[in-house]
């Protein structure tokens, strides 16, 4: 089920909503609830996987109860290491041993493994069990029960895109959690504006980044994509990848506060970045988190002897992402890619605090927008022709009938999908908060509601009227 | 009190109306939201939950029957569990109260942004505002020498009989020279893959009439031809292109369907046009905010015929049978009573715009010639002008492989004077050559 469906906004959220406040006199009822309507959110889309799912909660449940009680720490340890290897074994079984036969076939040793569809979400809700199960492990928290794990790692809201979020940070909101008007509010508010910036924004860029990548995939023997039209195709991927993420994150957010979860924010403005180092502080901040606290501080992160083992870790870091994105060797080398990149900005100190901010923003968003055209392409052939595309070397010319076309046909959505890149509304917002007594506060005031109800009306429009609304986490 | 305490004060005065004002309005969104969600979905739930709730239980039901054999226990609950979770959702969308208000409101959403295209180039408006199918590239390759051994063959098993084949392919609604894009626009054009069929019917030695060639805008305006919310051609277009066939077939078969030059000659019909009725499927498809309704002519007959006509509108074999003269037999005048624009188009006026298959019977001229046409829904009215013509006509849908038509099986069973082969270039596809495969 998609948070974009008409089923889940008229039919799964408002009844989950209604009998959730319903049951106000009871939490453990609220949470069996939620428990209970995330695992039917899960079967719509995996009515098997769901089981997958099941068998997941029972084995960290289980897991981090035998870890608790564990005597002695050899013992702890042991237990850790199996959780952590089941886990890890359900996520390459149905993610990477497709990948990982097909390396070894082209190496010349045939292999067959059956074909597997990688269930959804599985990325996302195996890092929150592993998170679960170190930090009871480490003592950061308490084993809970089943219920309770169950909807820490199921709990839709966050279930399919994220944010992960470390058990220790939820535990108490599970167990205790106060509701408020003011809460809710704030959620519903959130979760309708991402909402729109799902539907009527990043769905336009998707179908302009989607067409021009196909037509490049195509070969340039039956249709030369010209350099303007490969520029539009990479720059409407990054404002897809950027506004549908980030739109799941706000939608998740705002249904987390509607139940009364104050999750983490996930993305911070990361086009405004003036780094690479900026940018990863500010994108996917939850997945950066993990690694940092699961995987870099562990192996020593910047205290270590000598800049080799800081570089090795850097490395194992960039490596792992680049794998969890999905198997494909794409990944691991938009993953290498941006390993070298930070790499040298750390031993060269570029952009120093002395470069120009517009050279500064400039060199960032080239980077990134580069990687997006590795990190979307099927293949680094494919990735490889589409820069070929990009700088005219593919005999295709520069410019392009279709990208003025396509440009005159999303003029609104590229304009407002590039001005909230920056923090406008927040600045707006702020500005309206500071200065209540201004007209433009008041104006502000006044049209905020009946502009989101307009945003939703226009949102409920285009779903039911079958525009082009992909999902992109097919791949976590 | 002295003045930094007052100003202090004030602050704290507008910091606190500040926050109450940012909280009033999301507090106030929250509540409109809430209200109107919960009414919406209230009365979508209580509306559709019975008709939903049937259709899943009959979908079992078909469900069972069908894909039962063959599979154990466990396969089959899971298969059946993720059939029922997309016919739930279709159903929840298809079902939708106000869907053509918010259809509305999406095509006027696309078209105050001065859009051609709407719904990723679904659709796409022309600078004269003819709706066109767009494609940014053909996703798979026709096997267009395939589909003329086809037709070949099937000439061949007539042609013991005596029967004359003949292949027509009707105008395109996207002309180049005609249709005007704005530079760059990635229409769908199907005319290469037409031209390609045509030589290769010619090749193989199948009579070809090519509507697209012939003079059809010829004292006739592409804007009289076609519609712009419809990818049907109008009635005046179908009529000229019924006296051009019934000229060629006369030419070449010296078969004439018009043997009382009546029925092709536009003095013998009462011209009549309707304004602001015809919303044709694209227009559907869009909607009403991005496209306007148009005028629909209509040409009735100003002569008498009478008819028996049986027709299977579906899969299941629904069958329905009228007779009389020619506007009770073959026109479907219902569609003057539809107020609503979505539930069917005026285009249907002519033989319910499509069916599985027609049988008409000439009542008053049963020895005329025999006519098989297997064609699409841009025969239907030009089988309605011929018709007087012919002694018998059996008209097959070619889109639909179903139980209830077999091409196949009816060439060889029965004995045609002529058979019609009509393709309209945008359905020239493996769908189209059902036979003789």
């Amino acid at each position: 089920m998609l948070f974009s469906s008409l089923v889940f906004l008229l039919y799964f959220l408002p009844l989950t909503i209604l009998v959730y406040y319903l049951l106000s006199f009871s939490r453990t009822l609220q949470n069996v609830w939620l428990l209970i309507m995330s695992l039917v959110f899960y079967a719509w889309g995996e009515p098997v996987y769901v089981f997958l799912m099941i068998a997941s909660i029972l084995l960290n449940s289980f897991a981090a109860y035998r870890v608790e009680r564990a005597q002695k720490q050899k013992t702890k340890l042991i237990i850790l290491w199996i959780s952590v290897a089941l886990n890890l074994a359900s996520l390459f079984i149905f993610k990477y041993l497709g990948f990982v036969a097909g390396i070894i076939s082209a190496a010349g040793f045939p292999v067959t493994v059956p074909t597997l569809t990688l269930p959804i979400g599985i990325s996302f809700y195996t890092f929150q069990a592993l998170s679960y199960v170190v930090d009871v492990y480490r003592g950061d928290t308490d084993a809970e029960n089943p219920f309770n794990v169950g909807l820490y790692i199921a709990f839709f809201p966050q279930l399919v895109a994220g944010p992960i979020i470390q058990y220790r940070t939820i535990s108490d909101q599970i167990r205790d959690r106060k509701s408020s008007v003011r809460g809710v509010s704030l959620g519903i508010c959130r979760f309708v504006t991402g909402l729109g910036r799902k539907v009527l924004l990043a769905n336009a860029f998707a179908a302009i980044a989607d067409h021009v990548f196909t037509l490049s995939a195509i070969g340039s023997d039956r249709y030369a994509v010209p350099a303007m039209l490969a520029w539009l195709g990479s720059i409407a991927y990054s404002l897809q990848i950027f506004y549908d993420f980030s739109a799941y994150s706000d939608m998740a957010i705002g249904l987390g506060a509607i139940f009364g979860f104050r999750f983490p924010e996930n993305f911070n403005y990361p086009y405004i970045a003036d780094s690479i180092s900026d940018f990863w502080r500010r994108w996917h901040i939850s997945l950066t988190s993990w690694f940092r606290e699961y995987v870099y501080i562990p192996l020593g992160g910047n205290r270590v002897q000598n800049q080799d083992y800081m570089v090795r870790n850097i490395f194992v870091v960039w490596l792992l992402t680049g794998i969890w994105h999905g198997a494909n060797i794409t990944f691991i080398f938009w993953g290498m890619f941006y390993f070298l990149v930070q790499l040298a900005e750390r031993f060269f100190d570029f952009p120093s605090e002395t470069t120009k901010p517009w050279i500064r923003h400039l060199y960032s968003l080239l980077i990134i927008n580069f990687a997006w055209v590795i990190f979307r392409a099927d293949s680094l052939y494919q990735a490889g022709r589409f820069f070929g595309n990009m700088f005219a070397l593919n005999n295709n010319g520069f410019y392009s009938d279709l990208c003025v076309l396509l440009l005159r046909e999303n003029w609104l959505q590229l304009t407002l999908g590039v001005l909230f890149c920056m923090p406008v509304g927040q600045i707006a917002e702020k500005y309206a908060y500071d200065h209540p007594e201004k007209i433009r506060s008041k104006v502000i005031n006044v049209l905020y509601a009946p502009a989101l109800l307009f945003i939703f009306a226009l949102a409920l429009a285009s779903l039911s009227s079958g525009s082009y609304n992909p999902f992109i986490y097919f791949n976590f | 009190m002295d003045r930094s305490e007052i100003e202090n004060r004030k602050k704290n005065i507008e910091k606190s109306n500040a926050i109450e004002w940012y909280m009033t309005r999301k507090y106030l969104f929250a509540a409109l939201f809430l209200m109107l969600l919960f009414c919406y979905a209230g009365v979508n739930i209580s509306v559709n939950a019975v008709p939903i709730a049937e259709n899943l239980v009959s979908s079992v039901e078909y469900y069972d029957r069908k894909d039962r054999e063959g599979k154990n226990e466990i396969l089959y609950w899971i298969s059946l569990g993720s059939a029922l979770v997309q016919k739930c959702e279709s159903a929840i969308n298809d079902n939708l109260l106000f869907s053509k208000d918010l259809l509305w409101l999406n095509g006027r959403y696309a078209r105050l942004q001065g859009k051609h295209e709407i719904n990723d180039f679904k659709y796409f408006k022309d600078s004269e505002g003819y709706l066109q199918y767009a494609a940014f590239f053909r996703d798979e390759e026709k096997d267009v020498f395939g589909y003329a051994e086809r037709v070949r063959r099937l000439k061949d098993s007539v042609a013991s009989k005596g029967t004359k084949v003949i292949y027509v392919v009707t105008p395109s609604k996207y002309t180049p020279g005609k249709t005007v894009l704005p530079s760059g626009t990635p229409i769908n054009d199907p005319n290469p893959v037409t031209d390609e069929l045509i030589v290769n019917l010619n090749r193989l030695g199948i009579d070809t009439l090519d509507l697209r060639n012939v003079g059809l805008f010829d004292g006739m305006r592409y804007e009289d031809a076609f519609f712009k919310t419809d990818h049907h051609w109008t009635i005046p277009a179908a009529f000229k292109c019924a006296g051009i066939l019934n000229d060629t077939l006369k030419e070449r078969f010296d078969i004439d369907l018009d043997p009382e030059n009546v029925t092709t000659d536009k003095r013998y019909y009462r011209i009549e046009r309707y304004d602001d009725v015809m919303f044709g499927s694209m227009g559907r498809g869009a909607g009403l905010g991005f496209t306007d309704r148009e005028s629909f002519t209509v040409m009735w007959p100003g002569y008498d015929c009478n008819f028996d006509r049986r027709s299977i509108r579906n899969a299941a074999g629904y069958e329905e049978h009228k007779y009389g003269p020619y506007i009770e037999s073959l026109m479907h005048v219902d569609v003057f009573l539809s107020k609503d624009v979505y539930s069917d188009s005026y285009y249907s006026l002519y033989l319910n715009g499509l069916n599985y298959l027609d049988h008409i019977e000439n009542l008053d001229h049963p020895d005329r010639p025999k006519v098989l046409f297997i064609r699409d829904s841009y025969f239907s009215p030009v089988i309605s002008f011929l018709a007087p013509g012919c002694g018998q006509i059996d008209a097959i849908w070619s889109l639909e492989d179903s139980d209830v038509t077999d091409i196949g099986q009816t060439v060889m069973q029965d004995t045609y004077d002529l058979i019609v082969i009509e393709t309209y270039p945008y359905n020239i596809n493996d769908d189209a050559f059902n036979y003789f495969r």
